[in-house]
């Protein structure tokens, strides 16, 4: 058991370390491989979730688009679809892409997939969500001007021509103080959590 | 973790989160997170304080944030409040948040409602702009959280309002806080 343990280990050690073109290869041919599969959702399942959050601005649709297209690319990886295994992203990309502007355009969520098809999605890593208290704590050190554009672009969503107008700063500015404010805030946040 | 040989910067990363880039850059900065664990980390990175921002309710909200909290199951008691009149919160056990409604506002050409939030010894702590009004009514309402405790409690507020044909106008109500926890 402990050497098949560290086998387990020394291999997946190996495909996290694999190019994309590496790990399509090596499921070429129908082959149902769960180690490449995991290691497709823990790679790219973080990234479709920002894309999700990026996008359709909203967290289960994120999550939902992360389970549609991890099915999709799952199911193109065992058919062999995958023409340029150089370009696997690409192909990552343009499904969420696709996903999205169909989640978007019928302006309905994902229908929740069936966990035994895609067990290995529970695998990715979501990260956790600060808290309000440590959030006030760390807004409550930054200077007015940086927690008031910080409040503007994030919460009141004003583009930064109407923040630079509102604070009679430029925009060129404005984008430096938000810069600064969102280090700041990350460097207070990820400590206040350590 | 692999390393980038041309990572976005942080400048671009947060530009991207707050809305600040057109379609073509959002596209491109896309294409690279999909490409790049090491920006995609640092990328996710920012989507937390960002997320963390849009998240929380800021001091002032509207009537519909107010019924958004109530049907979340907060407990919340209302109280009312005129400018330059000195009148104690009591934040009561139980209570998970108090909206002061700040009233006795001349909203009907207002524009724009700012509100300074600050301590009347120690000065400004949040200000919060383009906020919320409710015209008819003539008040703003501000979301006082348990959580503000940690802030001084002589705390004023200075609505400033914005008119579409005069000069802004600034109303202060000064609310000491009292937690009773």
């Amino acid at each position: 058991m402990a050497v098949a343990f560290a086998c387990y280990r020394q291999l997946s050690m190996q495909l996290e370390t694999a190019t994309h073109a590496e790990l399509v290869q090596r499921v070429a041919g129908g082959v149902i491989d769960r180690e490449v599969e995991a290691e497709v959702c823990r790679r790219f399942a973080p990234r479709i979730r920002l894309y999700g959050l990026k996008h359709l601005r909203d967290e289960e649709a994120a999550k939902d688009l992360v389970q549609r297209v991890l099915v999709v690319v799952i199911e193109a990886l065992r058919a062999g679809r995958i023409e340029e295994p150089q370009h696997f992203d690409r192909f990552v990309l343009g499904t969420c892409r696709n996903t999205a502007h169909r989640v978007r355009a019928a302006e309905h969520r994902a229908q929740p997939t069936d966990p035994a098809d895609l067990e290995i999605v529970d695998d990715a890593k979501l990260p956790e969500r600060f808290g309000h208290d440590a959030l006030l704590a760390c807004m409550y050190k930054l200077d007015m001007r940086a927690k008031t554009v910080l409040q503007l672009s994030f919460y009141r969503e004003r583009s930064t021509d109407e923040i630079a107008a509102a604070l009679e700063m430029t925009a060129g500015n404005v984008r430096v103080v938000r810069h600064r404010a969102m280090l700041a805030l990350r460097d207070c946040l990820e400590r206040s959590a350590a | 973790m692999s390393t980038c040989a041309s990572p976005i910067s942080t400048e671009r990363l947060v530009a991207y989160w707050a809305n600040d880039l057109d379609a073509a850059e959002i596209d491109a900065i896309d294409e690279h997170v999909f490409a790049c664990e090491t920006c995609a980390h640092e990328s996710a990175r920012l989507e937390q304080i960002a997320h963390a921002l849009r998240d929380r309710f800021p001091p002032t909200v509207s009537r519909a944030d107010v019924e958004t909290m109530r049907a979340g199951g907060s407990v919340i008691r209302e109280n009312e409040f005129v400018p330059d009149n000195r009148t104690t919160a009591l934040f009561e056990r139980g209570v998970d948040v108090m909206i002061h409604r700040l009233r006795g506002l001349s909203l009907a050409d207002a524009e724009r409602v700012d509100v300074l939030v600050r301590s009347e010894a120690n000065g400004p702590m949040f200000q919060d702009m383009y906020v919320p009004f409710d015209v008819e009514r003539g008040e703003v309402l501000i979301a006082c959280q348990r959580h503000f405790e940690a802030f001084p409690a002589d705390v004023a507020f200075d609505v400033r309002v914005h008119h579409r044909d005069s000069a802004p106008t600034t109303s202060t109500y000064f609310i000491p806080h009292v937690f009773d926890l």
